[in-house]
């Protein structure tokens, strides 16, 4: 290259960096003068916390929104900050379809609805007793972006939505903090609840031979009120059981326990035992269960095998002196492993005969494992009737005698 | 970078077997780009433009339609960009707004021409690599391999082929190499070249693909605009942040405007070829930005059909093939008229 | 006497004659010193040579003689002989002493004048390592470098510029190490420096880019010997310009701009810590500011929600949105860096801390801006200071970058992204692109350091291997 040429081009590339310079004055100014930003302030946002959705009986969506309110909440600086507490405040909006319903919320208060935040979502039982009001809110909850898949999933019985938002809420201040903050801690210490995102409910509601299950919450008279005069808790026992997207029925505290184990949920769990001979409380840990499904003459047998362990919390033998500290240790394990065995067979038998619904997702297991057969034989029917637990084996052995001197015993 | 978007292989797949057809798709991808390796690997020093002399009417017809291939390809990114932007993440943005932004950052990445293009590109495939490997890393905590065991629905061996050609398709890159021929240094190995970015390819399909599906189940995702995206957004950073998925845009985003910058350029070259002259870069390219910002308006009613992404497919198979028919065409054509060329002369 | 006469009146036109070579000014002194049998006439510039050594040297030897002097061999000194008077001037003008003697020019190199003595620079402080840095005179500097480098490769030439200041540059490399073509390219585009004068190695940089508009030259600076000698080892050039402590180096990738000399001397571990840290402080300090605008506007999903909760309370009652206060910021960022750059050092703290502590306080208290905002400004100010080589880039798309995400939000970013890298990877220096790492031995040494053991001096890759340009 000769040196004309090298100063010609650092001439031409001065040019060309003007014309871009000109390019970028002209997009900022057309974003001005067009308005062209679709942004938010944050002092302009109205965070939710939690939401509730309901459908009376004339059709009419009700959507109760919790929204956190803070215009106490300082400007940052600790000094101020430390004297805050946050607070909230429900609105409730009507519609004949969700969007509608929360419209109105949005159009009666001053600022930009702001869903992304919100940690808890509870449906009526009698909305989900509606397939179509299910089916909506699916599709809602997919198409809208501001409403996303992160936040919790429950049922809750029509009759408690006043006592809702006058519950105990522990250290929090707000309902949807406050059921995050105890799914969280429930989710690694007990198997006595179902915690669900949305997301798992949509994706689980979609599957081919596997129905859907959300969490349950119930209200109960609390002993005492607390220093705001609360009355009431919320229970989170149990679950609620769906078929073809539409809620069938509560199932209790032991069959939300025997849901986890049979699906490998469990990270830790009491089981409390109490006959003649002991009495005794054992964390259950490290389960790992194993579902076979196969096609015999026309019917879906299943064959179960369930591993775990167990860790003593509390022990105590009434006739000790007979027992030597092996025999007692088979004995205690039989037993744990006959409760769980009978627990887990109830379980099943209710789902399958009482709800008529498959939430173990049996069915999605044999489509994966033979799908010919599947579709030939249980795609078209309610194959339900058709499963057979052919065996249920569990296994649970005693990793952990708690801190005490095992010779005690 | 398409797959990053729109996920076809997710989106053409519903039901098929995803992991068979990751392989079969990648298979097919280097059946189609091998005649066109081929040939760049043999014409080394000259682009298209120099191969096609003597260039004939039916290749200017051929060409002139492969032009309306890539227009098309165009519009079809930047309606996928918009759609997805005003969907998701800045709805409040007016839609030439965002058109206009992608639209003069790809022309301003394909102006400084092919050597800053490869560069740039090396850059940002990194950048996306690193992003992906990273929402694959922390995704590890929820993933349920339930989700991804084999659904055979439709899993027979013609819906498995035909659901991997169109994958394929989709995915060519090896069409750069024919039309920046005389660009590459003479002592790179294209095949080598060309293995590499296979792998990359590979790496960034299974490290997508498979957690997506992982996370999002094989009948959920298909639905979505963007299940990449959606997939991103459930990733948690152990407190710190809610969500980090606006690394999956930025990593993604810059890719598919090099995508528009490298297909503008490459129609630059196509106008060159059925001219016959060389034209300066910036004039072309900028035609070509007003053609698809018309078209943009004029097929406002069939986006739906347009934006089909199986239509897209089909559409980029028809103009591929018609590619490489040419090439060979050409290639037969001209080894002839050197042979007759060489016996014309041991005659004489 | 007739003969002296006419003599003296000979010798008076030609102190005219040279006066008016050298301009007539007061300083410039010529004199007639009288010999035992003939007078001669001195020049030289006023305080620019040694006047010891001119008396010892030059005048005494020339005295004691008894017979007609021969300049040569009568002085102490090596002697030169000018062709003319014009050339005789030129060189008294660059210090030399000069003797006009029966129609011949004597030159004597007895230069001595005032200079800085060697000290540490202020800009490349380091904790570990050499504390020398160049001087403004070149000889200095090259005895600086050359005193690292005893090598009979290291050759340094010298080029002219400047139409009246004709100042020294010196071109340094190491034959058999540094490429040809570069070295070749740049003497070329120097002697065609067509300017009446250059007094800093700035101005001759920006003859020297392609792309003088850029943000990013591709020509490296530095003010210390040890830096020169291993950016010499590097296959780089060096070009000293008299009157200045910069130093160029050429060609500079951008990466070199995250190196320091301290990198070298510490722990590989920590060496590449540093850099890590650099590269995260370079990204801070461009990104940053944009980020969080398009972040707090267009995606607070991100943000958890007790932050939130922060930002809203601290925002709830300031009058601007969010892009007005970081860009009010940093507009006085910019003012305060320029007035604490300008004024005297002691001032010129005062000031920083009357800016950052004062105004800044004052500015949250008064609820004209947010706490969140100062603080993303003063992290984007500390980091910015981590990279002095890129500020001017780092300034200018930081401003970019504000606008885009405010305008268009994390998209506006990805276009700056593109923009940002396709202007970088446009820039070459001398042949070699700036964002090249296309040779092995680069990747040995950018923001992760190989042991010594494992790394080699490597020589430019011409081109960076992939495509060439078009």
């Amino acid at each position: 290259m000769d040196t004309s040429t090298i100063f010609k081009n650092s001439m031409n590339n001065g040019k060309i960096i003007l014309r871009f310079l000109l390019i970028f004055i002209t997009i900022f100014i057309s974003c001005f003068a067009f308005g062209c930003t679709g942004g938010v302030e944050p002092r302009n946002i109205a965070i939710t916390n939690s939401a509730l959705y309901d459908l009376d009986g004339n059709g009419n969506y009700h959507v109760l929104l919790e929204i956190i309110d803070l215009t106490n909440s300082g400007d940052g600086r600790s000094d101020e900050q430390s004297n805050y507490k946050r607070n909230s405040i429900i609105k409730r909006g009507d519609g004949a379809t969700l969007a509608q319903a929360i419209t109105s919320i949005s159009d009666q208060i001053d600022k930009t609805l702001f869903g992304t935040h919100n940690r808890v979502r509870i449906i009526t039982d009698r909305m989900a007793k509606n397939k179509q009001a299910m089916q909506e809110f699916v599709d809602f909850m997919i198409r809208n972006d501001e409403f996303d898949e992160r936040p919790w999933l429950f049922i809750i019985n029509h009759e408690d939505i006043e006592k809702l938002f006058t519950v105990f809420v522990g250290l929090e201040s707000l309902i949807g903090e406050y059921i995050d903050g105890v799914v969280k801690t429930r989710k690694l210490n007990s198997g006595c609840g179902v915690f669900v995102e949305t997301l798992k409910y949509i994706i689980d509601s979609m599957e081919i031979g596997q129905d859907a299950v959300a969490g349950r919450i119930s209200i109960i008279q609390s002993d005492d009120e607390d220093q705001n005069g609360r009355k009431f808790e919320i229970s989170f026992d149990g679950l609620s059981a769906f078929k073809d997207n539409k809620f069938m029925n509560y199932l209790t505290a032991d069959d939300a326990l025997a849901y986890n184990i049979l699906n490998n949920y469990l990270k830790r769990s009491r089981l409390n035992l109490r006959n003649s001979d002991l009495k005794a409380t054992a964390e259950l840990t490290n389960v790992n269960t194993k579902i076979l499904v196969k096609e015999n003459n026309g019917s879906m047998r299943i064959d179960i095998n369930i591993s775990g362990k167990l860790r003593i919390a509390e022990l105590e033998i009434f006739n000790e002196t007979n027992i030597s500290s092996k025999k007692l240790k088979v004995e205690i394990e039989n037993t744990f492993e006959e409760m769980v065995k009978t627990m887990i067979e109830k379980t099943l038998f209710k789902a399958r005969d009482e709800i008529n619904s498959d939430i173990i997702g049996f069915g999605r297991r044999m489509r994966m494992l033979n799908p010919a057969v599947y579709d030939l034989l249980f795609a078209n029917t309610d194959y339900l009737s058709l499963m057979v637990f052919n065996s249920i084996n569990i296994d649970l052995s005693i990793a952990n005698l708690g801190d005490l001197d095992i010779s005690r015993y | 970078m398409f797959s990053y978007v729109t996920m076809p292989i997710i989106k053409i797949s519903s039901g098929t077997n995803i992991i068979i057809l990751i392989f079969l798709s990648l298979a097919y991808l280097v059946i189609l780009d091998a005649p066109l390796i081929y040939f760049a690997n043999k014409n080394r020093n000259r682009s298209f433009l120099e191969t096609t002399e003597n260039i004939c009417a039916i290749i200017k017809v051929a060409l002139f339609l492969y032009l309306i291939t890539l227009a098309y390809s165009i519009f079809v990114f930047n309606s996928i960009v918009i759609q997805f932007m005003k969907a998701s993440i800045t709805p409040g943005i007016p839609e030439w707004g965002i058109t206009l932004a992608v639209l003069i950052a790809a022309f301003a990445n394909s102006y400084k021409g092919v050597g800053v293009l490869a560069r740039v590109s090396v850059i940002f495939v990194l950048i996306l690599l690193f992003s992906i490997l990273l929402f694959a890393l922390f995704s590890i905590p929820d993933l349920d391999i339930s989700r991804l065991l084999p659904v055979y629905e439709k899993s027979n061996f013609m819906e498995l082929n035909k659901c991997a050609i169109l994958i394929a398709t989709i995915s060519t890159e090896a069409t750069i190499l024919v039309f920046f021929g005389g660009c590459i240094n003479e002592k790179l190995s294209i095949k080598r070249t060309y293995i590499t970015s296979i792998t990359i390819y590979l790496i960034c399909l299974i490290i997508i693909v498979l957690p997506t599906i992982m996370i999002l189940g094989n009948k959920y995702a298909p639905m979505l605009l963007n299940p990449y995206y959606t997939f991103a957004r459930q990733i948690k950073l152990y407190d710190s942040l809610e969500r980090f998925h606006i690394l999956s845009i930025l990593a993604g985003f810059p890719c598919i405007i090099m995508r528009i910058g490298t297909k503008s350029l490459i129609g630059k070259e196509i106008i060159d070829t059925i001219f016959k002259k060389k034209t300066r870069n910036g004039i072309v390219i900028l035609v070509f930005i007003l053609v698809i910002m018309i078209s943009m308006n004029m097929f406002k009613n069939f986006k739906i059909v347009l934006l089909n992404l199986n239509f897209y497919a089909n559409i980029m198979l028809i103009g591929h093939i018609l590619l490489i028919i040419i090439c060979f065409g050409i290639w037969i054509a001209k080894k002839k008229s050197c042979n007759d060329k060489r016996y014309g002369t041991g005659g004489s | 006497m007739i003969n002296g006469a006419s003599n003296n009146i000979a010798l008076d036109k030609k102190i005219d004659e040279i006066r008016k070579a050298l301009g007539d000014s007061f300083d410039v002194v010529t004199e007639t010193v009288s010999l035992v049998h003939d007078q001669i006439i001195t020049a030289y510039i006023d305080g620019f040579i040694d006047r010891d050594l001119m008396n010892r040297d030059i005048i005494t030897p020339l005295k004691n003689v008894i017979f007609e002097p021969i300049i040569e061999s009568n002085t102490n000194c090596i002697t030169k002989k000018a062709l003319d008077v014009y050339e005789f001037a030129n060189e008294i003008l660059t210090g030399q002493f000069g003797i006009y003697y029966k129609n011949e020019y004597f030159l004597f190199d007895i230069r001595k004048w005032e200079k800085r003595a060697i000290q540490t620079p202020d800009a490349e402080n380091v904790t570990r390592g050499p504390k020398e840095g160049f001087t403004e005179d070149l000889i200095t500097n090259t005895v600086l470098i050359r005193r690292r480098l005893k090598s009979p490769e290291f050759i340094i030439d010298q080029v002219k510029i400047g139409n009246k200041t004709k100042t020294l540059i010196g071109i340094g490399y190491i034959k058999g190490l540094a490429d040809c073509d570069v070295v070749s390219q740049i003497k070329l585009k120097l002697q065609l420096i067509d300017v009446d004068g250059v007094t800093e190695s700035g101005k001759i940089e920006q003859y020297l880019e392609r792309k003088p508009l850029g943000l990013v030259s591709g020509i490296g600076l530095t003010q210390k010997p040890d830096i020169a000698v291993t950016r010499l080892l590097e296959g780089k050039v060096l070009i000293l310009c008299d009157g200045t402590p910069h130093v160029l180096t050429i060609p500079e990738l951008f990466i070199d701009n995250f190196k320091t000399a301290e990198d070298y001397y510490h722990r590989v571990f920590f060496g590449t810590f540093l850099r890590l840290m650099r590269v995260i402080g370079f990204l801070i300090s461009i990104f940053l500011p944009g980020l969080a605008v398009a972040i707090t506007t267009y995606n607070m999903e991100m943000l958890p929600v007790s932050y939130l909760e922060t930002i809203i309370g601290a925002v709830a009652n300031t009058p601007f949105p969010q892009v007005i206060e970081i860009l009010f910021l940093i507009i006085m960022l910019e003012l305060l860096k320029e007035s604490g750059t300008r004024l005297p050092k002691t001032i010129g703290s005062a000031v920083s801390i009357v800016g950052a502590l004062i105004i800044g306080d004052a500015a949250v208290r008064a609820g004209i801006v947010s706490a969140p905002s100062v603080m993303i400004v003063a992290l984007t100010a500390v980091s910015s200071f981590i990279i002095p080589n890129l500020n001017e880039f780092t300034t200018i798309f930081r401003f970019v970058f504000l606008g885009l995400g405010a305008f268009l939000g994390i998209l506006g970013i990805g276009i700056g992204v593109v923009f940002m890298v396709t202007q970088l990877a446009s820039i070459d220096s001398f042949g070699v692109p700036i964002l090249s790492l296309k040779s092995k031995n680069i990747w040995r040494d950018t923001i992760f350091r190989v042991p010594f053991k494992k790394q080699k001096y490597y020589e430019f890759a011409k081109q960076d291997g992939y495509i060439n340009d078009i």
